[in-house]
């Protein structure tokens, strides 16, 4: 019978991981993640739920690298309730990071966050049913950092997705059509990254709502842009962003000027700016 | 493990990006000037790992409940179906407490361990009391109260005659069986109790 003060029998060991850097070392968990780890190790499963029920920005917060660690932990093993409970946390884990991208006001936009959020869940149930029965190292990665490699999942599904809603994928169908030149006129000179009202939450928020309306070229200029980039330069050496995107540089300002306008028109109108 | 040396998948190139410690516009130089196969990805990757991550504050809306339990259901039954005995190493004395706590006469947790209930006839909310107390999931100790019940009964009889086959019993049967009286017995089967 469960007593409250039972202690799992799986966490005296915290198991390495097994996936390979590219270059061929061992991936490590972070060390706050394993100084986490070890400190979680000791609590009962009761103690370890309990934690577990924590909102982020608790001191006592349990990170999604661990929880998923304890919920690993239990690969071919029968599911006891102790499994159950941190295996509903988790996902609801990954519900929440999706769902902070999904809008009520654009329903469209709504709708394919939505459907890609249900198809992150799904991949991520699916990587966890096979784990349970033979280790997959892919899971490593997000032990490692657990919300950026859902983020490499999300990309991989929105793509998947964009693709059915629109076949707007290759870069060069994004290229037809030369902007009109009051677009140029729009834009300005414009700096959305570039500003004070960047360190305010509502500015940020809507300026990526904003990004994530542009198709795939203009994303990947103003993400360029964004890093420092320059547009192009007569350094062979020098990572361009015309020759990255294999693109002209009259093409790239072209379409950074059309980026920008949409992305102000946006921000005007959310009187973000 | 994966092989250091062959070429690198997409995949494994993404997210070896995802989780590097440093990102920024030289980490992303780094892997556009190995890796210009995967530009496309790794700046798209690039702009949304630079989007902060908040979880959501608001609480789980039913559809979302939905899609967690379709999860764990599809775990449940994706995962091993080794059956195991929570009353296995259930001392006498914690017989009596299970029977306490779930407010039932000895004799029906005896007849539970001895899986001789027709595990449907168990109302859900009553199960799953009793898979809570036992530790075990509710899917657990249904596949439990599953099991033929032949085996172990052969094993149990010594009289010479062979027994007629047993069969299992209705849970509110059960209640009956042990004098369990009508209003206590209507709320075990409406999971009230």
């Amino acid at each position: 019978m469960a007593s409250k003060n039972d202690v799992r029998e799986h966490e005296v060991l915290i198991e390495p991981l097994r996936k390979l850097k590219l270059g061929g070392s061992l991936y490590t968990r972070p060390s706050e993640v394993e100084a986490k780890l070890l400190e979680l190790a000791s609590l009962s499963c009761d103690e370890l739920i309990t934690y577990c029920e924590l909102r982020q920005g608790d001191p006592a917060y349990v990170p999604s690298e661990c929880l998923l660690h304890f919920v690993r932990s239990y690969r071919a093993r029968m599911p006891d309730i102790c499994f159950e409970k941190l295996y509903k946390f988790l996902i609801e884990r990954v519900l929440s990071s999706c769902s902070n991208k999904i809008s009520n006001d654009d329903k469209t936009s709504s709708l394919i966050h939505s459907n890609i959020r249900d198809e992150v869940v799904g991949r991520f149930a699916e990587l966890l049913a096979h784990d349970f029965k033979d280790y997959v190292e892919k899971l490593d990665y997000y032990e490692i950092r657990f919300n950026d490699a859902l983020k490499k999942m999300y990309i991989d599904v929105y793509r998947q997705v964009k693709r059915g809603e629109d076949r707007l994928t290759s870069l060069d169908d994004q290229v037809t059509g030369e902007p009109k030149i009051e677009v140029e006129r729009a834009a300005g000179s414009f700096e959305p990254f570039n500003t004070s009202a960047f360190t305010e939450d509502d500015y940020r928020s809507c300026l990526y709502a904003a990004i994530d309306t542009l198709p795939p070229l203009e994303k990947k200029i103003i993400e360029m842009l964004r890093l420092g980039f320059p547009i192009d330069s007569k350094d062979p050496n020098v990572t361009t962003i015309s020759r990255t995107l294999s693109k002209s540089e009259k093409t790239i300002r072209t379409y950074r000027n059309k980026a920008f306008a949409t992305i102000r028109t946006i921000l005007e109108e959310a009187n973000q700016i | 493990m994966t092989s250091g040396n062959s070429q690198p998948s997409r995949e494994d190139v993404l997210y070896a990006f995802a989780v590097e410690l440093t990102p920024g516009r030289d980490t992303l130089e780094r892997y556009l000037r190995d890796y210009p196969e995967y530009t496309d990805g790794l700046i798209d990757l690039s702009y949304e790992l630079s989007r902060e991550v908040r979880e959501d504050e608001m609480p789980l809306s039913v559809e979302q409940q939905a899609m967690i339990d379709s999860a764990w259901q599809q775990h449940v039954e994706a995962a091993p179906k080794e059956v195991i005995d929570p009353f296995a190493n259930l001392t006498v004395t914690a017989q009596r407490d299970l029977a306490r706590q779930l407010s039932v006469p000895r004799q029906v947790i005896t007849a539970f361990r001895e899986h001789r209930v027709e595990p449907n006839s168990v109302p859900l909310p009553f199960l799953k009391r009793m898979a809570v107390v036992l530790n075990i999931t509710a899917e657990g100790l249904r596949d439990f109260l599953g099991q033929s019940l032949d085996a172990e009964l052969m094993r149990s009889y010594k009289a010479d005659s062979r027994p007629e086959s047993p069969t299992k019993v209705d849970f509110e049967q059960l209640l009956i069986d042990a004098n369990v009286p009508p209003d206590k017995r209507k709320l075990l089967m409406e999971g009230e109790f």
